[in-house]
């Protein structure tokens, strides 16, 4: 038993898993266009880019439904989004460790036996964590310092909260969008 | 316009230019180099020296500018929004007691809104030092297969998987878009109301699962041609650096050196002008 979990654990990706995660990091690109639209509610707009990034996460993770999916999510997203729309490298780099503790989380929990990738409060708690992680790092160190960018200590606050609320919201809609696209692509 | 712009930014890459023809390791030192370094300054002098720097390189690319007109107004709204956020200021501006903020020559009063000569430049300093980072990343793309370019990257050891991806995600950008433009025009041909948030409801589910089918398609093909059975550590294309490629290198290995003297040795590049950290 001990042997079987530990090998459903290190379970590697083939092609097809590797293909959907890009195509929903590409997915998530797509979707810079539509808070580029709402630009106008800087830097309100960027709950959208949380929200979206969260749900193709998610969604992707309950698709390939293996460990470390958030990871090459992450890195996928951080690397398309280098090369094609141009970001900053240091960001680049910091964005590629986003999904690291989302995937420790899903490690822990198939180690006690139970299948997070089935499971809504699990997906939940995954996302929860990517989404506090980019609200983090894009607020407490890419928007202020990396672009100078300044704000009060309370709006700072205020924008983070919200992207992580975005993010989490972002999570759940995208368990159950990836749910219903299992059963529509198989 | 911007679907436009998505499609074809890889409309570029089959012209012939020197920078073409680097060796994508040598346009990967390129990104690093102006990635980084401009980062470092926050004077307008000096970030003026990078942008002189990678003018030539964007003019002698033999670049058509048309298809990449979404990606420079996507960079230029960011770069406005930069601006915005750091010239528009309060009323408490015009009061504020830092001595840099105090030194200042003009100010526009509109309302709750403050402009000082402090703030403009400030603001044009931000905006102006994300220009050649934002935009380095799409120079590369466009003068670069991006297989080549994967080629290349495995060649720095980037792990398989991470390049196999980016270039799968970069295949399916043009194509992802293209999807969504014929949902919408199908959504038109049926008659789909015109409310953007009842079209963007419809058009969420179809554009995954066509495209998520489209994935499948493509990654069984890889794995029926063998992926992931062996390490692919032998290229078919030669892959040697010739005289443009070690003049670049060697240029940016001095202008680095100098760059780091210049800035912490020398303690120079930092704005004289209302910097005030």
């Amino acid at each position: 038993m001990a042997t079987a979990v530990q090998t459903k654990i290190i379970k590697g990706f083939n092609a097809v898993d590797l293909v959907t995660v890009a195509v929903f990091a590409a997915l998530y690109r797509a979707a810079w266009y539509v808070w580029q639209i709402f630009g106008f509610l800087f830097p309100f707009n960027i709950v959208l880019a949380t929200f979206f990034a969260t749900l193709a996460a998610v969604a992707a993770a309950v698709i390939v439904r293996k460990v470390g999916v958030f990871t090459l999510y992450a890195i996928a997203a951080a690397l398309i989004n280098f090369f094609f729309q141009g970001e900053a490298l240091v960001a680049s780099i910091i964005y590629l460790f986003l999904g690291v503790f989302s995937d420790a989380y899903l490690y822990m929990q198939i180690k006690a036996g139970k299948d997070p990738f089935t499971s809504f409060r699990d997906m939940a708690i995954a996302g929860g964590i990517f989404a506090f992680l980019w609200s983090a790092v894009n607020w407490g160190y890419v928007f202020p310092i990396l672009f100078q960018m300044e704000f009060s200590i309370g709006m700072l606050f205020a924008v983070a909260v919200s992207c992580f609320v975005g993010g989490v919201i972002g999570g759940l809609i995208g368990y159950k969008l990836g749910d219903r696209l299992k059963g529509l692509i198989y | 316009m911007a679907g436009g712009g998505v499609t074809n930014f890889l409309a570029n890459i089959d012209r012939n230019s020197w920078v073409h023809k680097l060796d994508p390791r040598t346009k990967v030192a390129i990104l690093v180099f102006f990635s980084v370094f401009p980062l470092l300054f926050t004077d307008y002098r000096f970030l003026f020296f990078f942008f002189l720097l990678i003018l030539p390189l964007w003019l002698t690319a033999n670049l058509n500018f048309r298809p990449m007109i979404g990606p420079f107004l996507g960079v230029g709204f960011f770069m406005l929004i930069l601006f915005v956020f750091t010239a528009l200021r309060t009323p408490a501006e015009l009061t504020n007691p830092a001595p840099e903020a105090a030194n200042f020559t003009w100010f526009i009063k509109a309302g709750p809104i403050v402009v000082t000569s402090h703030t403009f430049f400030r603001g044009l300093y931000i905006a102006g030092r994300m220009l050649v980072p934002l935009t380095i990343g799409l120079f590369i793309i466009a003068t670069t297969d991006p297989t080549t370019l994967g080629k290349g990257l495995r060649k720095l050891k980037v792990p398989t998987a991470a390049v196999f991806m980016v270039l799968a995600g970069l295949r399916f950008i043009p194509i992802v878009t293209e999807q969504m433009l014929n949902i919408l025009d199908a959504m038109t041909i049926r008659g789909v109301p015109n409310s953007r948030f009842e079209r963007t409801k419809l058009l969420i589910l179809p554009l995954f699962v066509t495209s998520l089918r489209r994935t499948r398609t493509m990654g069984s093909a890889c794995e029926a041609k063998g992926y992931g059975a062996q390490k692919w550590n032998n290229f078919y294309q030669a892959f040697r650096l010739n005289r443009a490629d070690k003049i670049m290198l060697i240029t940016l290995l001095v202008l680095t050196l100098a760059i780091i003297y210049v800035r912490f040795g020398l303690g120079l590049g930092v704005a004289t002008v209302g910097w005030t950290r």
